[in-house]
């Protein structure tokens, strides 16, 4: 038995798949790829794969990440190949790392999540300018309450990168900011993707 | 307009479960339109998920894709969220493989596997802004709209929407349409129509309506549907002879979204001659052709790794009566046990046997128990030919509840021919019955019955073909005495039921005459689509159809035929005689049962020339 991480992509739209759609998709893509993995014990044996978090139905990403826990120890290369090439066009595994003696789960090491905002010039601006106010107030509706949020409290940096604006906020289960309510106050006509998934100092997969 | 790039960006956003309006599926197969000779748009008539389970969608789409140069794309009715924006966004209907709308398609074919998808077939058509009349297409612009699937067998209410009709087996046939067709093509588009449909019409299977004239007399009385140039041609339904060596899809495509049979579908046969007497599907696909174990495991080596799945479902009308199904079920969980890949028996047989394969099978996965007694008493299952006792249930549920299952659904049909009120309590007496047995049994694990009460409609080609549905009134009646009775008994017994009011319009639709395109145009100019989900049948607009136009349900629903009325549907030959059927409906009334032919030919018929029945084993009887 072995434990592997893979970071993936989810682009065109692919990215309109709900969670539970992106995840029966793996499962079956390990099938057609011939990789064993390991199966829970019981009447319904499920897969033993995990994903580090959901993502919204729409969203375009170059790092989400999951891990699996396979039979026996695998050649990372081929299988690298051998999954790609049984993924339907949009989903691709960028890498694949053995998560060696790492027993935390993907999710209780996630803290923030980075993401870019692209557009024009003037929009990027005035994006900018935007996140720059002291406070940004919004009010959010969940299915159990309403509240009033800070979403300055969610942002942990932002940064201007090459014809885009790369921010980071938190994410996981103790703390964590739905992109949609930061990209409602924005409200401007931009592309939103997610880069990467961290934990408190760095991205996830260089941990292994 | 570029269709991707309008639904990508405008639209996906904003509707509920956009994965089905992307394509891109596993195993979808995009043909650039000029690698293909000739193209066809299968549309299914309902949401993607339910589009998506259909096993003949499957094997067409792999058959024309795999095996011949021309290209099948699907298309699906998208759900009312959907529809409504690709109306603002003036976003015509569109293929799932190439995004093309489908007026650039020179064909396209309709499934049609239940009536009250009709609105559905013109809400697409508008959709795609094709005129919805067949008179109206006549210039080569427009793609030949083709029909086929079980209600293909009376085609008339819907025939002036349809440019023809593929009755019977889809396979050989389809491809033979699509063959004659790529003759006509000129950049894609048909070139003289005319001829074109003149030639289709050679095809067996090939049903052109606008050849035909259903007449009735001064009085209104209908007389006949006749061809134009020779009234006593008949079209005889297609057949694939051999299904031993008939083509079946392995790479099959996945859908994203969670489809309502959402797994491996191995056909082990086609066909089913229990005889029961409400059966359509039983007469349509008659004779029983088999494939042999050793095709299925071939067949099955190839499905597993090209899908994914994890579930393989041994699919066919009565897979109980499969010759070799012991053999194959033991093969199958053999080699796929330990990669976890179950097994699954979708339609079984009241008997001990079956619950013995279901023990087999539950070693992997355990689901509940399905039977269908029909009828809850003897006099009635022997008016209906369904040859099953109630020893036979209580025995086999015995075994099923023994055998640790604890959830049981019973079907049943109300409003059978010559049914009384008794015959409605046998359905309570015998629910209570299987409840308690699983009771005394179960000590104290939770034993749950589920009674699905449909109500019966009577169909073209089969022997009840003559016999007048109940009203709504009676089937509601029929239903409350249900109700009230099943109340007393508390938790346990569950029940359900289906909408009177949708029945009485499948009954008008499944034995109706053209008349009744006039009434489906207009409920479907007043907005109706997605009739068959209770959650958007829309009765009011249906009323003011009926009202409008002057047309009477009850006179097709309830209307008795007497063996001197040419019905709507004679012109069509499905192989089993007309005197057949009528015998069968005369000994039903006397309660005489009629065996399965494959212990001995009762002569109904279908069995011509070299088409014959092909088991590959010793029935069991």
């Amino acid at each position: 038995m072995a434990n592997y991480v893979m970071e993936f992509q989810v682009l065109d739209n692919m990215a309109y798949l709900s969670h539970l759609e992106l995840m029966k998709v793996f499962r079956q893509a390990f099938r057609r790829s011939g990789l064993k993995v390991s199966f829970s014990e019981g009447f319904n044996p499920h897969m033993k794969l995990s994903f580090a978090i959901a993502k919204g139905v729409g969203l375009k990403s170059t790092g989400e990440l999951l891990e699996i826990e396979v039979q026996e120890d695998i050649d990372i290369n081929k299988c690298l190949f051998s999954i790609n090439n049984s993924l339907p066009e949009g989903l691709k595994i960028n890498i694949i790392k053995n998560k060696g003696s790492n027993k935390k789960s993907l999710s209780a090491m996630l803290k923030k999540a980075r993401y870019s905002l692209s557009g024009d010039e003037d929009t990027l601006n005035r994006v900018w300018h935007k996140l720059e106010v002291e406070d940004i107030m919004v009010h959010v509706k969940t299915k159990r309450k309403e509240e009033v949020k800070n979403l300055k409290e969610y942002i942990a940096s932002v940064e201007k990168g090459d014809g885009k604006i790369l921010i980071t906020v938190f994410a996981g289960s103790e703390k964590n900011l739905r992109i949609e309510y930061l990209l409602n106050y924005l409200s401007e006509n931009i592309t939103v993707k997610r880069e990467k998934l961290l934990n408190e100092t760095q991205a996830i997969i260089d941990e292994f | 307009m570029d269709i991707r790039q309008v639904i990508t960006d405008k639209i996906l956003a904003q509707v509920d479960k956009p994965g089905r309006y992307i394509g891109g599926e596993w195993n979808s197969v995009v043909k650039e339109k000029d690698q293909s000779q000739c193209q066809i748009a299968f549309c299914f008539p309902d949401v993607y998920e339910v589009g998506m389970s259909h096993l003949g969608l499957q094997i067409l789409y792999g058959l024309i894709n795999e095996t011949t140069p021309y290209a099948m794309e699907r298309v699906f009715m998208p759900w009312p969220d959907m529809y409504q924006k690709m109306e603002e966004n003036k976003i015509p209907l569109y293929s799932l493989e190439s995004f093309r709308p489908l007026t650039e398609f020179p064909l396209i074919g309709f499934t049609l596997q239940y009536e009250m998808s009709y609105t559905n077939i013109l809400a697409m058509l508008k959709l795609a802004g094709i005129p919805l009349r067949n008179k109206d297409r006549e210039n080569d612009d427009y793609p030949l709209i083709i029909g086929g699937g079980p209600c293909s067998v009376n085609p008339e209410p819907i025939a002036p929407f349809f440019d023809l009709f593929l009755i019977g087996d889809g396979e050989e046939a389809l491809k033979a349409i699509m063959t004659v067709t790529a003759n006509y093509l000129k950049l894609g588009k048909i070139t003289d129509k005319q001829n074109l449909l003149k030639e289709l019409s050679m095809i067996r299977g090939v049903y052109v309506p606008k050849d035909y004239k259903a007449e009735y007399d001064n009085a209104g009385k209908y007389i006949g549907t006749y061809n134009f140039s020779d009234s006593k041609i008949k079209v005889k339904k297609a057949l694939v002879k051999n299904l031993e060596e008939s083509y079946y899809p392995t790479k099959i495509v996945i859908p994203f979204v969670d489809a309502v049979h959402d797994r491996m579908m191995l056909e082990v046969l086609r066909g089913c001659t229990h005889g029961c007497r409400f059966c359509q599907a039983g007469m349509y696909y008659r004779p029983v052709r088999e494939k042999s174990v050793r095709r299925l495991l071939t067949i099955s080596e190839s499905l597993v790794p090209a899908s994914g799945y994890d579930d393989i479902s041994l699919t066919s009308l009565s897979t109980a009566d499969y010759t070799g199904v012991e053999e194959l079920v033991k093969l199958l969980i053999q080699r796929y046990e330990d990669k976890k890949i179950s097994i699954s028996l979708p339609s079984l047989r009241v008997d001990t046997f079956s619950v013995n394969l279901a023990k087999m099978i539950q070693k992997v996965k355990k689901t509940g128990f399905t039977f269908a007694p029909e009828a809850g008493t003897q006099r009635m299952r022997d008016v209906i030919n369904k040859g099953v006792t109630e020893e036979d249930l209580l025995v086999s549920l015995e075994g099923a509840f023994n055998a640790g299952w604890e959830r049981v659904k019973l079907y049943f049909m109300i409003g059978l021919p010559g049914e009384t009120d008794e015959d409605i309590m046998g359905i309570i007496k015998l629910s209570k019955k299987v409840l308690s047995l699983g009771r005394s049994i179960s000590k104290g694990r939770n034993i749950k019955v589920t009674v699905s009460v449909s109500s019966f409609v009577p169909k073209p080609f089969t022997p009840f073909q003559w016999f007048g549905q109940n009203s709504r009134d009676e089937l509601i009646r029929k239903q409350n005495i249900l109700k009230d009775s099943l109340r007393e008994f508390g938790k346990g017994l569950t029940l359900s039921y289906h909408y009177s009011e949708l029945s009485v319009l499948e009954g008008m639709l499944a034995r109706g005459d053209r008349k009744l395109a006039d009434l489906l145009e207009e409920v479907h100019n007043s907005g109706c689509m997605f009739d068959s989900w209770d959650e958007f049948f829309d009765k009011d607009k249906w009323d003011k159809a009926f009202f409008k136009l002057g047309i009477d349900r009850r006179f097709y629903s309830e209307r008795f035929f007497d063996l001197e009325d040419n019905l709507y549907w004679d012109h069509i030959d499905l192989g089993v005689k007309k005197s057949y059927l009528w015998n069968e409906y005369q000994k039903s009334k006397e309660q005489n049962i009629t065996k399965d032919c494959r212990l001995g030919c009762t002569g109904c018929g279908v069995c011509v020339d070299d088409i014959k029945m092909d088991i590959k084993g010793q029935y069991r009887g």
